[in-house]
């Protein structure tokens, strides 16, 4: 039995299968929840190229699946990131039974588990390429639904990565004639360029961001962070495999120069709009804009610490889009007024709170999750880059100084003080206890981020140690 | 051989050099500078009709024969979602008023002659990392490729934003065909534009709903 294809349709196959019972939320979730298991325990147990004897049959599981004349192959070293997803869309789906969701949401997102796959594990890469098309096409019908209605972020989702994706192609056909002509440098210059590119756009590099800030405004706010979190990092993962699998883009001074001068105006861009932002997914969208934005300068300074940082701030990210998925899904609608929005943050003072702590984890507000990667990286740029130090440390002030406004706007903080709130909220105890067991995880991961560096690092340790 | 093939075989050398491309030419800026529905869908047939017979310069004529197969599933479905969102169009900012043109449209004709020309130009001074099969191929595709980019970016309704993307891809798939012409890219690149085109019929009638409410 082929690994990869036992990976790839399992998820597809339960989506076909949650797609028929979308009236019931909780079933789609035990559902999806149930196939992240189980890809959990495949990646984590499953002897991979050997013959093992499972319940008294002989099992070969082989690394690669063969259809079409091209290869879908499983690395070891992929293991840590299939990790990283399976567990990310576990709590995805998880969280996103306890809060407002469009309609498609589950299906979307199991089929987009066996897209993400298959970026992955394609060979040759180009063919990625198209699947990170079909997947973007997919992502919309989980953005959009008769609810959320505003197409604008997903339209320019589909557009930007429709712009990115001709420039792979074209890139693994010029690598494919280097292969035939090795003495012509210009076409290695060219594939250089083409990949160097397209990666940025689909990286979501200014001015092909701005899907990030109107998605996280108008759509549901745990697709938004879905889409944040797990799928754009899938595009950060096909960079990975692309630095992993060409060793003279890994000795490319200008792409890394590329990506860091990419961060940085990311970073910049965020930090100049995050400031005047009227509503939290605005500011959500443009944190994220930073965030990502520092993942790319981690990547930009090609030091091993650099990397592991890199997969901290990745990491950090889903778990506090997550949270923040969580409570804004129970107080942001579709099209809610200035009114209706401090009505229900008044009735769901909990809820408030966790959306707060989740948003200002990834504006890295200290003693919170965010913090730590993004300090350690402010450190690292103060010594090698002084300039990028301070536009991230400025772009991030500006981010908090937007969450303190907003919240002097929208929150009755005295009511908050003397507990009048409390005592009128509507939320249920079960809905009370998760959201402080949330928060506390959030402001623990801040204070004590060892525990987690030590999991996530590895995510990325084989390309920290050829990068470096 | 049969008669019908014999007329095939003598009608696509005759139309799918520079009469393709000079309807590529006129076709591609009617999807740009005009939003009446019915001329939309009505050039973009010919698009992609004359596209697929530029693709039997670069194609096995069975294998563009896929490509048509294609296009012509992608124009039924736009025109079904057309057909259900109404052919009228709501915006009236690009009115004709006897001879003057709205600034709109004049805007629109001045960008579609300046992208043209940096079409033109790019295939004139041998700017493309592609190798070019032949002249009028290479030129229709790049026609397509700047004016779908253009649709793409000045474009507001799903509808033609998307037909700026299929546009788009075209060009492109004139332009990679010519390097890869293997089946499997095909079918891919066949799959892609149905998919794309599914999505836009989805968010166009979404966008119905929404505009109207």
């Amino acid at each position: 039995m082929s690994l990869p294809m036992l990976m790839m349709t399992i998820p597809a196959l339960v989506g076909v299968l949650v797609y028929n019972l979308r009236r019931w939320i909780w079933v789609q979730a035990i559902l999806a929840c149930g196939a992240m298991f189980i890809l959990f325990v495949l990646v984590q147990q499953t002897p991979v190229d050997q013959l093992v004897v499972l319940a008294g049959r002989d099992m070969y599981f082989r690394s690669s699946w063969e259809i079409l004349g091209r290869s879908f192959v499983i690395l070891p070293s992929d293991k840590h990131i299939l990790t990283f997803i399976f567990v990310s869309v576990f709590l995805f789906a998880l969280v996103g039974a306890m809060v407002s969701v469009t309609i498609l949401f589950y299906p979307v997102m199991l089929s987009l588990v066996s897209i993400i796959l298959a970026i992955m594990f394609v060979q040759p890469f180009i063919y990625a390429a198209l699947f990170i098309q079909i997947g973007a096409v997919i992502c919309v019908f989980m953005i959009v639904d008769y609810k959320y209605s505003e197409v604008a972020g997903a339209l320019r989702y589909l557009a930007f990565v429709s712009i990115g994706v001709p420039f792979i192609l074209m890139a693994g056909w010029q690598m494919e004639m280097y292969q035939v002509r090795p003495d012509d440098d210009i076409l290695l210059t060219q594939a250089s360029l083409m990949l160097g590119v397209g990666v940025l756009i689909l990286s979501a590099v200014v001015p092909f961001h701005s899907w990030m800030p109107i998605m996280a405004r108008k759509s549901a706010p745990i697709v938004t962070a879905f889409m944040i979190g797990v799928v754009h990092a899938a595009m950060f993962f096909f960079l990975i495999d692309i630095l992993v699998q060409f060793d003279w883009m890994r000795n490319n001074p200008q792409f890394f120069f590329a990506l860091r001068i990419g961060g940085i105006l990311m970073i910049l861009t965020g930090g100049v709009f995050v400031i005047s932002q009227r509503s939290f997914g605005g500011l959500m969208g443009y944190s994220s804009l930073i965030d990502w934005g520092c993942t790319l300068v981690a990547i930009g300074l090609r030091l091993s610490d650099a990397v592991g940082i890199a997969a901290m701030i990745i990491c950090t990210r889903v778990i506090t889009l997550i949270v923040w998925g969580f409570g804004a899904g129970l107080i942001l609608g579709a099209n809610n007024s200035v009114e209706d929005l401090r009505l229900k943050i008044r009735r769901n003072p909990f809820a408030t709170v966790v959306m707060l702590a989740g948003g200002l984890s990834l504006a890295a507000m200290p003693f919170t999750a965010g913090f730590p990667a993004r300090f350690a990286l402010l450190q690292l740029l103060a010594r090698i880059h002084p300039d990028y130090a301070i536009v991230l440390l400025v772009s991030g002030l500006c981010a908090w100084v937007g969450y303190i406004r907003i919240i002097s706007e929208m929150i009755d903080l005295s009511s908050i003080i003397n507990g009048e709130m409390y005592r009128k909220v509507s939320e249920n105890p079960g809905r009370i206890g998760f959201s402080v067991f949330v928060v506390a995880f959030v402001i623990i991961m801040g204070l004590v981020p060892q525990w987690l560096y030590s999991k996530v690092s590895i995510m990325f340790e084989h390309i920290a140690i050829i990068i470096a | 051989m049969n008669s019908a093939s014999h007329i095939v075989e003598v009608l696509i050398p005759l139309w799918s050099g520079y009469v393709a491309v000079v309807a590529v030419f006129v076709t591609a800026p009617i999807l740009v500078i005009v939003n009446d529905r019915k001329i939309v869908v009505g050039a973009l047939a010919v698009l992609f009709l004359f596209a697929s017979l530029l693709f039997t310069n670069v194609l096995a004529t069975q294998v563009a024969g896929i490509k048509l197969i294609v296009y012509i599933i992608v124009w039924t479905l736009i025109f079904i979602c057309v057909q259900q969102k109404g052919w009228n169009y709501t915006d009236h900012s690009d009115e004709v008023y006897g001879l003057v043109l709205s600034a709109q449209t004049r805007f629109r004709i001045i960008a579609v002659i300046m992208v043209g020309l940096v079409g033109w130009q790019l295939v004139e001074a041998d700017r493309l990392p592609f190798p070019i099969v032949s002249q009028s191929v290479t030129l229709g595709a790049t026609q397509l490729v700047v004016q779908g980019l253009l649709l793409l970016a000045i474009a507001r309704q799903p509808l033609k934003i998307g037909l700026g993307i299929l546009v788009m891809f075209t060009g492109f798939g004139l332009l990679y065909s010519a390097v890869e012409p293997s089946l499997m890219v095909v079918g891919m690149l066949g799959v892609v534009d149905i998919t794309v085109a599914l999505t836009v019929c989805y968010l166009e009638l979404l966008w119905k709903t929404n505009t109207q409410e």
